[in-house]
């Protein structure tokens, strides 16, 4: 059977897998001393990859349900491919996060022990709820049942929307790390969720159309424009979230922020999160005559690479800075923190994890059809 | 019930550390883990210049953003004000070493639960008080029942000027400091 994938991408994608099996091996077996992370700096780049993941499973969701729930009739042909990439990218976030809890086994008491009062607590409620009601609506997909998926596609959408934002909370709520604290960080996960999933499906389907030798269609020209539009929206949130920070001067946000652009994390913040995560992106959108495709595609996979910087900025900023219970003085500037060979090959594995079960989706469920002319498929231009 | 609190006096540290060894003898940690440790701070200018030393640990707050934050109850605040740990209902998340402005908690890499300071639960319900107040030379730390008005905490914090670390974090700590 053909791949969709030349085979050499294919092998490349499970030698990824493979890659990370060994780092997630290495996690289970000796836990915190393969990890980078510390008693100052616990949260580490699995908490980025997980958040990663999670965000963009709902930006798919919410991507989908242009069509189920605000009926926009060009993007009815994403749906079912998001929905189903949605599933596939909070699996991938669930393994990140289960690699990076010390007693995964204890989460029963999550049911038998709950504290309502944690977001953390919310958080595991609220994406078995969206994972449960993504999956129905698959389901009710492959059974062919509209009324039912519109129904469950709907739920889901308000679950996701819940649960994102509220990982947004879980950082949000902690008084003791002042450059998280407030409801911003709720904004913002929605927002870079919102990100993804336009990053992932102008990327995904220029892949789809070239294979179904589709030059250019007004579903990838419109993917285009709103991801354009939301590059610039979060360009200008964090132009005045930096600037604001360090006006301010308010205690552990301006040492967090002074960390993003003049200390240990400012080449990935100015190259990887500034740089390639958005202005690469916009410049590329933004200076075609019309949208090409090419450059869609090119925006997209920079956007991506952006986005987990996003997020792993975000968690380490929050954390370089020492709490100074007595005074500042005598105590280092910053905390130390630098993922581990075994947190790296984690990320590696769950992105060659999730293009290799796409393209298992796309081949299983999709290929075949695409072959045919299906409703509402491309239209060139 | 007893109402147990802990009274600093910072002024009267030598920085010997018997403390974090006694603690660390008590609870059999490892040499890298410690439940309290010292805060070293300068101050002043030559010739005039001085060494702070304080003390630190878990605050068992009575406000605890660790008992807040833990998604499965596993740190708990028993009704004598100490704050504790259930291992087994510990998932391991560190969400609590991020939520505690003290930074109070250390890893535990063999049970993967973010330890802390007991209070030494377990001995001083046996009369006896924490590891880091009866090996201290200097009688930095005084340990005792505020509600017992014959306490010598509570004679001391009475005829004394006392302070938290970070009341503005709104923790409402256990542990108070002497002002010199």
């Amino acid at each position: 059977m053909p791949g969709f994938f030349a085979d050499k991408k294919s092998i490349a994608m499970l030698a990824m897998v493979i890659f990370g099996a060994i780092g997630a091996a290495a996690i289970l077996i000796f836990g915190e001393g393969v990890m980078g992370t510390s008693d100052k700096v616990p949260w580490g780049a699995l908490i980025a990859v997980y958040l990663f993941f999670a965000a963009s499973s709902v930006g798919l969701t919410i991507m989908s349900s242009l069509w189920y729930v605000f009926k926009i009739p060009v993007f009815e042909q994403i749906c079912k491919r998001a929905l189903s990439w949605a599933i596939i990218s909070i699996v991938l976030g669930f393994v990140a996060i289960g690699l990076e809890l010390g007693n995964p086994l204890n989460m029963f008491w999550l049911v038998f022990s709950p504290n309502l009062n944690s977001a953390i607590w919310w958080m595991g409620m609220l994406y078995t709820i969206y994972l449960g009601l993504r999956i129905a609506t698959v389901y009710n997909l492959c059974l062919q049942k509209d009324e039912r998926v519109i129904f469950f596609g709907r739920l889901t959408l308000v679950a996701g929307i819940a649960a994102v934002s509220n990982l947004g909370a879980v950082f949000g709520y902690l008084h003791a790390r002042p450059f998280w604290q407030g409801p911003f960080m709720s904004v913002h996960f929605l927002l870079i969720a919102f990100l993804s999933g336009t990053a992932i499906l102008a990327a995904a389907f220029y892949l789809v159309e070239k294979k179904q030798g589709v030059s250019q269609s007004v579903l990838l020209n419109k993917l285009g424009k709103i991801h354009a539009t939301t590059l610039v929206i979060i360009l200008f949130i964090t132009f005045w979230r930096i600037i604001s920070n360090l006006y301010g001067q308010v205690p552990g946000k301006y040492e967090a922020v002074k960390a993003l652009v003049a200390g240990p994390l400012a080449a990935n913040f100015w190259l990887f999160e500034v740089g390639i995560g958005l202005i690469a992106p916009i410049i590329l959108l933004v200076t075609a005559s019309s949208h090409a495709s090419g450059r869609i595609f090119k925006a997209a996979v920079l956007s991506l690479i952006g986005i987990f910087f996003m997020h792993y900025n975000m968690v380490i900023a929050g954390q370089l800075t020492p709490n100074t219970a007595v005074g500042p003085a005598g105590m280092p500037s910053y905390y130390a923190y630098f993922p581990s060979w075994a947190e790296a090959a984690v990320l590696v594995g769950t992105v060659g994890g999730a293009i290799t079960a796409a393209m298992w989706v796309e081949k299983r469920f999709f290929q075949a059809k695409a072959d045919a002319p299906a409703k509402g498929v491309a239209v060139d231009v | 019930m007893a109402n147990y609190v802990m009274l600093i006096d910072a002024s009267r540290c030598t920085g010997c550390s018997a403390c974090r060894v006694a603690c660390q003898m008590q609870w059999q940690l490892k040499p890298d883990m410690a439940f309290n440790w010292l805060e070293h701070r300068e101050y002043g200018e030559f010739p005039h210049a001085k060494l702070a030393i304080t003390p630190v640990q878990c605050q068992h707050c009575d406000n605890a953003p660790c008992q807040k934050v833990c998604p499965t109850r596993a740190t708990y605040k028993r009704s004598d004000g100490i704050v504790l740990i259930d291992h087994k209902k510990c998932i391991g998340c560190k969400y609590c070493m991020l939520a505690c402005p003290y930074e109070a908690r250390t890893m535990d890499n063999e049970k993967h639960v973010p330890e802390k300071c007991k209070f030494c639960a377990g001995f001083v319900e046996k009369g006896e008080v924490p590891a880091c107040v009866s090996t201290c030379m200097n009688e930095v730390r005084l340990f005792g029942d505020l509600d017992d008005p014959n306490s010598k905490i509570n004679r001391v914090m009475a005829a004394n000027n006392v302070y938290q670390l970070m009341p503005e974090k709104g923790t409402k700590p256990r542990i108070y400091y002497l002002k010199r």
